[in-house]
């Protein structure tokens, strides 16, 4: 028993060192690294210039070459950036607001850090990036969920993408056509509904991507096994970028412009320009007006699903100078108490495609006395969203705009002069 | 005397011969079983959802990418080399190490209706994953998000604490052979819901959590090989140095005290490692249950009671039907993967009714594991 004992602790041993030892040498998952420059002149308005780190990493040499390339001039003083003069003659010159700055992020991280002075080794970093900032803001996102540079990819002629978001935001490029694979449930647009399937939203299929050409893949952040696939895909070689979980509308955003970025797209900017100016025009028609407090939620349940701070709809709803009714951050199930206690002015439902836009007054009719006991109800200011509108709410894309119109038009009635019934259940 | 001499000459040769018997049936079951997980090795790295490659192409892009090391490889070196093969691999080592867990748990707590998913030891370590995962645990800074060694000693944490839940409830509530069962069905719950409440603190939805909920080996890589293959093997070869105390313990434990066993340290030590054993299975793939109840059924039938073949013939076969298992999970359905969780579920849970309506009268604690 005693040569047991000792034999079964040796093999334990054995075991744990060789693990421990073949785990400091196990290589993770080869990554795209581009080696260049960002000029970053704010509001999504970026210019990369890829260079070999071999000829240079002074990264004031190195936005000089990125300025020559693109016909633009920069101006030092005292050894400080102060302004750069575009191809378009546009100056982009530090004021009270704006600074121009050296920012860079360490290899492996996400966050941008500023440099305190110039003198760094470009190849040191993920990405460094020359960028015109407001004071307390970072610049342009410019690595995915994973912390990859978005920047260097060659244009790509076929891309795949893995969630419907991904395949919405790809075809706002105006890029659907080089959609060689497709998730399950993507349907939007119509055309990419013949692309072949290469595998569910939770359950990708490594064999089904790679029997499509695949240039890049698109990964959505917000799934685990999509970020696992992601690592997968990028240990075969394969380019895959992985957007973000579309948490706020800044969120959503960065991932539109993710996008753009990696296809090359000529659209990206009019896309990007397009949802803000579009927000713009909300907050500028609602600033006089206040909005109701108001509550979105999933569905009807007795403890439904509710938007609360933190989220993409909370910031529309501020954008619409309205309020939310839940205080709490995140998508939240809340009790029928706290419904009555919130007591919303106005309610938005967001309801799947089947069942609800039929059902809507039948629905009503049944709702629980938490429901019934809210302003809301006895407002008549219960609204759903079903069907497309649904659909443009749940998936965070570039569809978020005409939802925010929507959304407006509902929260702060009285600041749309054009305010045209909109039917429930559309 | 003459007759008494007759009568244990004749016990000896039946002995014998049953020895003989029971060797010349383990032969030819390893032999069985190696081959047919060969062949399943091989189809497996011919068929997939999408590309079918023959046999002879599978072989030659085998060889050619390990001559490369696994670097500059074309499409069918890389679908072979980096995807299919490290699923075979890791389905044949989890496939092992569930079956010699559910072996050990079955010997040790004598119920033969035990295994790391009933007892909830599968439970536990995925809850405990699913929590370092989705809530970024990085234990206090010092490890990166989701860092391999977050999961596995997650996995560990989750899993000893769900099987000590486990026991402690089965002791007290008389430690009769159903107790365990009813304990281990407790304990699971408890867990699910816990998972659920994760959900819902951490806005997980459901879909993100399900392939981890229903197992999967769709997301192996080499990177990762080691950190399942070498530890299960490691600790699945254990019980096969104890296979003979295994026997004496099913005896009894005062029987097995009379032989010289110091048998509550034996049952600790091996019970620890069966649930270590289970953790690091549930932390590379997710929680793949009735492999560990199942196998060993299947290989006493063939076999007898006797721990010292019963434990070799579970591995082989594990380590093969969690093969099929997965070769399934990525064919069945074109262009999709299905969780491997769901085809291990769907053979097992008949198998399980099966043993508990005919065999269920017969769960006292000895007759099952008469050697």
């Amino acid at each position: 028993m005693k040569t047991k004992v000792v034999l079964s602790a040796a093999i334990i041993i054995l075991g744990a060192v060789a693990t421990v030892a073949i785990g400091g040498i196990e290589e993770s998952a080869a990554c795209h690294h581009s080696e260049g420059i960002v000029i970053d002149y704010g509001s999504y308005d970026t210019v990369w210039m890829g260079v070999d780190f071999a000829e240079e990493t002074d990264p004031v040499e190195l936005l000089k070459r990125a300025c020559e390339k693109n016909n633009a001039t920069p101006t030092f003083e005292d050894g400080k950036l102060i302004e750069i003069i575009r191809d378009d003659d546009k100056t982009i010159s530090n004021d009270s607001d704006h600074e121009w700055g050296l920012w860079y992020i360490n290899k492996g991280g996400h966050d941008f850090k500023k440099s305190e002075n110039y003198r760094i080794n470009a190849s040191d970093y993920n990405v460094v990036s020359w960028a015109y900032t407001v004071d307390g803001e970072k610049p342009t996102v410019a690595v995915d969920a994973l912390g990859t540079s978005i920047y260097g990819y060659s244009q790509p002629g076929s891309v795949v993408t893995l969630s419907p978001l991904c395949a919405e935001i790809v075809a706002s490029m105006n890029k659907e056509s080089i959609i060689t694979g497709r998730e399950k449930s993507s349907d939007y647009p119509e055309s990419i509904k013949n692309v072949s399937v290469v595998g569910t939203y939770t359950g990708p299929s490594y064999e089904s991507i790679m029997s499509v050409k695949h240039d890049i893949v698109f990964c959505d952040g917000s799934v685990q096994a999509q970020r696992e696939m992601a690592r997968i895909l990028r240990d075969s070689n394969v380019n895959s970028v992985v957007i973000y979980d579309a948490k706020t509308l800044r969120d959503v955003i960065n991932n539109i412009f993710i996008v753009g970025t990696v296809t090359a797209s000529d659209d990206r900017n009019a896309v990007i320009n397009d949802i803000n100016r579009i927000l713009d025009d909300i907050k500028d028609k609602t600033r006089a007006t206040e909005g109701y407090k108001t509550l979105v939620t999933l569905g009807f349940d007795p403890s439904p699903y509710v938007a609360g701070k933190y989220t993409y709809i909370d910031d529309l709803l501020i954008d619409a100078n309205g309020s939310n009714a839940v205080g709490s951050g995140g998508w939240l199930k809340i009790a029928p108490e706290k419904l009555m206690e919130i007591n919303p002015d106005c309610i938005i439902v967001i309801g799947s495609s089947g069942g609800y836009k039929e059902r809507y007054e039948e629905m009503k009719g049944l709702l629980p006395l938490a429901w019934k006991a809210t302003n809301a109800f006895k407002n008549d200011n219960m609204h759903l969203f079903a069907g497309k509108l649904g659909e443009k709410t749940q998936i965070a894309g570039p569809r978020i705009a005409q939802f925010a119109e929507i959304l407006a038009k509902k929260v702060n009635p009285y600041a749309f002069k054009d305010n045209a019934p909109i039917p429930n259940g559309t | 005397m003459i007759i008494h001499s007759h009568n244990c000459h004749t016990d000896c040769d039946k002995i014998h011969s049953y020895n003989t018997e029971s060797k010349r049936r383990l032969r030819v079951l390893v032999v069985a079983g190696v081959t047919i997980t060969i062949v399943l090795a091989l189809i497996s790295l011919c068929i997939g959802s999408k590309t079918n490659i023959w046999v002879d192409d599978a072989l030659s892009a085998l060889i050619s990418s390990m001559n490369k090391c696994g670097h500059d490889l074309t499409d069918k070196e890389m679908l072979i080399y980096k995807h299919r093969l490290p699923r075979a691999i890791a389905a044949i080592t989890i496939g092992i190490g569930l079956s010699i867990a559910g072996a050990v748990y079955q010997a040790i707590i004598k119920n033969p209706l035990v295994e790391p998913y009933i007892m909830g030891v599968s439970s536990g370590a995925g809850t405990f994953v699913m929590a370092a995962m989705f809530t970024r645990f990085t234990f206090f800074g010092i490890f990166s998000v989701n860092d391999p060694i977050i999961i596995v000693m997650s996995a560990i944490v989750g899993g000893l604490l769900a099987f000590g839940c486990t026991m402690f409830i089965a002791k007290h509530a008389g430690e009769k052979s159903i107790n365990y069962v009813l304990a281990g069905i407790v304990v699971g719950l408890i867990f699910s819901a816990i998972q659920s409440m994760l959900m819902i603190r951490t806005s997980i939805d459901v879909n993100n959590a399900f392939s981890w909920i229903c197992g999967s080996f769709a997301y192996v890589s080499w990177d990762k090989m080691y950190l399942v293959l070498i530890p299960v093997i490691t600790l699945s070869v254990i019980p096969l140095i104890w296979a003979e105390e295994f026997n004496l313990i099913v005896l009894g434990d005062d029987q097995a005290t009379q032989m010289g066993m110091n048998v509550k340290m034996f049952n600790k030590m091996m019970l620890t490692i069966a649930s270590i054993l289970t953790a690091f299975c549930v932390a590379f793939c997710g929680i793949i249950g009735f492999i560990g109840l199942v196998i060993p059924h299947i290989s006493r039938m063939l076999i007898g009671g006797d721990h010292r073949l019963v434990f070799p013939v579970s591995m082989i076969i594990g380590g093969s039907l969690l093969l099929s298992a997965d070769l399934m999970s990525r064919t069945l359905l074109v262009g999709c993967e299905l969780p491997v969780g769901i085809i291990t579920t769907a053979i097992g849970v008949p198998i399980f009714a099966y043993l508990l309506i005919k065999r269920g009268y017969k769960y006292d604690k000895r007759q099952h594991f008469q050697v």
